[in-house]
């Protein structure tokens, strides 16, 4: 993908890949709303010369930097702060909030803050893999992708902090003559274990707990009076202030564990935002099927195969424009 | 000429425009703000660190630093500003969003650098060009609701979509520090 700076001073462009990139621009746009009938042509311009190919993976650099904002909250609020100011043309306030009644915050999902937190990982899996790790204690632990911890065992107490993403934890019997307390942190809170089997996922600004076996107890970093034990068989997303309504669980929602993406009745979007998860580069989906529901186990590690396991369950297609820039479109 | 001999003799000239004109420099910012002596304090800071990081200009080579500084300085107040326009309209959009969830103060000053570094991008563009961008870019609307939006033809939305992405294109390469 790194095919950046053909022949480029370094903060100045020059005119072949000024023209480049206005090509590639109006590629962009040509391809976001055309049909499939331009890929072609579109393949032969980027063929034609490195520097279409340098063009084109700056566009794909930016949007995928761009989406990782929650995407109709960043559209309100920078339409409304262009009507702010008197830096910008101004278009009519009312024009502008018209699309604001539709704002939800589901593009959230996609935003997680990686890059520095992996740096001071103890255990680190990218995007691609799991990564299974046994510690000091006979603890296993089972990282998801694009997940990091930290390990923290002292005398007195077992400590794991998530730093991202999400990590299965099956606790083994201390073998300290002193029993030390084993306790996952994350941005929220905590979560101690008092059994045996359970996962911690960080996400954006809350964690989720899923018990599977025995007990944990959550408590929230900003109030801890809301403490609250979890049995097998529950989990609840809790934020810094609060822990969120328990619901059932079961083994399907650690099924990434096995490479597997168990659901059931979930809506396309949601979907598409897990298993974007699993992929380098840009998986969306239009917002005409965003709605529609599916069900049933998806593999993880060929995640081209989950795409084409959607196409036949549901009346949509995904273009590719690249390996690394799909949407799922109506059919 | 090696770049680190260069860029030491940066950092010594900064030194040398810091004792010599920071003084100076907070009245200027507080006289020009009639603000808290905090907030000046602040923007001299700011306006320091942009010197300092700063590729395009060698503090070394400044002839009238007053000058100088009162044109970085403005910089940082006007993005200052801008900023805090950009705080109120997040907080004004989380309000017209029908499921509104607060989220922590990390993620929220990392969200709004992101969204004033994309802001900065499209300065300079036309408002329809502008909102196009947004809503093709952000709530993923096709060109023909767009163009319903606005009242123009499609292919107008083409047009804007490609000169906002170019105009990204652009600014991104020249801002990036890698």
């Amino acid at each position: 993908m790194r095919v950046s700076r053909v022949g480029s001073s370094r903060a100045g462009v020059n005119a072949a890949q000024r023209e480049a990139l206005g090509a590639a621009a109006r590629w962009y746009a040509q391809l976001e709303d055309g049909g499939v009938d331009e890929n072609r042509a579109w393949q032969e311009w980027r063929n034609a010369s490195p520097v279409n190919e340098w063009a084109w993976s700056r566009v794909e650099a930016l949007c995928s930097r761009l989406q990782r904002v929650p995407g109709p909250l960043s559209a309100a609020t920078l339409s409304i702060a262009a009507t702010q100011g008197s830096a910008y043309p101004v278009l009519s306030r009312r024009a502008v909030l018209k699309g604001i009644a539709t704002v939800g915050i589901a593009g959230w999902i996609g935003y997680e803050v990686t890059p520095w937190a992996s740096l001071r990982a103890d255990y680190v899996a990218d995007s691609g893999t799991t990564r299974a790790a046994t510690l000091a204690d006979g603890t296993r632990i089972v990282l998801d992708v694009n997940s990091a911890v930290r390990v923290e065992f002292d005398a007195d107490q077992r400590r794991i902090k998530v730093l991202s993403g999400e990590v299965l934890i099956e606790t083994a019997p201390d073998p300290s003559p002193i029993h030390r307390p084993f306790i996952v942190y994350t941005a929220q809170g905590s979560v101690r274990a008092l059994g045996t089997r359970f996962s911690v996922r960080q996400q954006g600004d809350a964690t989720r707990v899923v018990v599977l076996e025995h007990e944990v107890e959550v408590a929230p970093s900003g109030r801890l009076a809301m403490a609250q034990r979890l049995r097998a068989g529950e989990y609840a997303w809790f934020t810094g202030t609060n822990v969120r309504r328990v619901q059932a669980a079961d083994e399907r929602m650690v099924a990434w564990t096995v490479g597997s993406l168990a659901i059931s009745d979930w809506t396309l979007e949601q979907f598409v935002a897990e298993l974007s998860r699993y992929r380098s580069g840009w998986l969306r989906c239009d917002s005409a099927i965003a709605d529609l529901r599916i069900s049933g186990a998806f593999p993880l590690r060929d995640t081209d195969a989950a795409l084409r396991a959607v196409e036949a369950a549901l009346p949509v297609m995904a273009r590719y424009r690249t390996s690394y820039w799909v949407t799922l479109m109506p059919r | 000429m090696s770049d680190s001999c260069s860029r030491a003799a940066h950092l010594d000239a900064v030194g040398v425009l810091y004792s010599a004109h920071h003084d100076w420099l907070r009245g200027w910012l507080r006289r020009k703000l009639g603000a808290s002596s905090g907030l000046a304090v602040d923007l001299v800071q700011d306006t320091f660190i942009r010197i300092l990081s700063g590729s395009h200009t060698h503090a070394a080579l400044v002839r009238e630093p007053r000058s100088f500084l009162a044109t970085v300085a403005n910089r940082v107040v006007i993005d200052h500003l801008r900023r805090r326009t950009l705080e109120k309209a997040y907080l004004e959009a989380l309000t017209q969003s029908p499921e509104a969830v607060e989220i922590s103060a990390e993620m929220r000053a990392i969200l709004l650098e992101t969204l004033c570094e994309i802001d900065a991008m499209l300065q300079g563009l036309g408002a329809r060009t502008r909102q196009a961008f947004l809503w093709s870019q952000f709530e993923g609307l096709g060109h023909a609701a767009i163009a319903e939006r606005l009242g123009v033809s499609v292919s107008a939305v083409k047009k804007y979509v490609a000169r906002a992405m170019e105009c990204c294109l652009l600014y991104a390469l020249e801002h990036d520090a890698e």
